[in-house]
């Protein structure tokens, strides 16, 4: 009887892509899932490494193809293998998942990051393209503390017809109950990222953006990625946002939070007035 | 707003308001439009110099200095012969190192224009 050590062992050669010629070498599997299976492989033509994904189709790779951003992984090459399935290279990116690196990184870094991920998000958005599988998982922050979004295997083209598909937890309800894609979607999942990297007590203007990104309701979100991480810019620079309508004690509160020098000369002009008419008055 | 006029009015400004703080002084009280006219004059030439300086060092540390070491020389020069140093000079530097930072922090640099 075969151990599942050698039964896993004898799955992985299966499933390792065998290429014509000897560009790509050592490969090593990094990961699979659902949509394929991927290598880290050394380009031998480049000298370089790569990441090489292989699956079925050759739709992902000709949707991020298309896609040339800053925060999403470029495809280098596309082939066919000898057994009919289909591979691409891309861009291997050396670092952590947004999962991994929230452990260790401070808030503002993180709302960075969430940010850079929503600008990649609208720039697909722009060019018709929805994610649909947004996750912390999915977002890399790279060794330059670049970010990328990345495994567009469910991506679809706005309003095509689609499988149920994603995450539970981080995608929309309608999306995981088959609606056609819609940007509002990926907000949705965004708001969800979002909160995984909120700490335990966070700001309420914050909570209140990630609550209105991932509202039930689609008409209640944002209305795109961008609006979303204009918000959040918003907070950064300590402006108010959208998403929360401020009480006059949170105002004043963040005032004073924006403005520290300015407040703490006016109160030692009060303070040192009023202790010169006390003492002085006799 | 350019630095300078904003050093200007903010120092104007604060000094009235000094200057009229010394309403609570009964044994001056007679004198309040005099002090009100020559707190606000003292302000606004704190003002503009610590907002002179802004514009010329965009350093905010700069712009305190400035405004503290002008708003104390001018309180000294206006408190002499009165008897109220204390009251005249404290609130004079506070009041110098409040323009100048304000100056700094909220006024709009002039560009210079280069010519080839």
């Amino acid at each position: 009887m075969l151990s599942d050590r050698l039964l896993q062992h004898l799955q992985d050669v299966a499933e390792m892509p065998h290429f014509d010629g000897d560009r790509y070498v050592n490969l090593r599997r990094v990961g699979s899932g659902g949509m394929g299976t991927v290598f880290c492989a050394d380009d031998t033509l480049l000298n370089r490494k790569v990441a090489i994904k292989v699956q079925a189709a050759t739709e992902e790779a000709r949707i991020i193809a298309g896609l040339e951003h800053p925060g999403i992984v470029p495809v280098h090459d596309l082939g066919t293998l000898d057994d009919g399935r289909i591979w691409y290279a891309m861009k291997f990116v050396d670092g952590q998942t947004l999962a991994q690196f929230a452990q260790s990184a401070s808030l503002p870094r993180l709302l960075h990051i969430v940010r850079q991920t929503c600008d990649a998000v609208a720039f697909a958005h722009a060019r018709g393209v929805v994610h649909r599988d947004l996750k912390p998982q999915n977002i890399m922050v790279g060794s330059f503390g670049e970010t990328l979004v990345m495994d567009w295997g469910v991506a679809r083209t706005i309003g095509e017809d689609a499988e149920p598909s994603g995450t539970r937890g981080y995608s929309a309800p309608e999306q995981l109950a088959g609606a056609r894609p819609d940007p509002r979607a990926d907000v949705y999942a965004l708001g969800r990222v979002l909160a995984f990297v909120l700490p335990e007590h966070a700001p309420r203007a914050l909570e209140a953006i990630a609550s209105k990104a991932s509202a039930e309701n689609a008409a209640d979100r944002y209305s795109d990625a961008s609006a979303l991480s204009d918000d959040l810019a918003r907070w950064l620079d300590g402006l108010a946002v959208q998403a929360h309508r401020e009480t006059p004690i949170e105002l004043a509160a963040r005032w004073l939070a924006n403005n520290r020098t300015i407040a703490a000369l006016v109160g030692a002009y009060i303070v040192m007035r009023i202790v010169l008419f006390v003492f002085t008055r006799h | 707003m350019s630095k300078p006029l904003l050093g200007l009015v903010l120092g104007a400004i604060l000094g009235a308001i000094d200057g009229a703080t010394a309403w609570f002084t009964p044994a001056v009280r007679p004198m309040i439009l005099m002090i009100i006219i020559s707190s606000t004059i003292k302000g606004l030439i704190t003002g503009v110099l610590a907002g002179w300086i802004a514009n010329k060092t965009n350093s905010i540390a700069w712009a305190i200095v400035v405004g503290v070491a002008v708003g104390l020389v001018l309180s000294y020069i206006a408190a002499m012969g009165s008897g109220y140093y204390l009251q005249i000079m404290l609130p004079g530097t506070i009041l110098g190192a409040i323009a100048g930072f304000a100056s700094q922090r909220f006024g709009r640099t002039r560009s210079a224009t280069a010519h080839a």
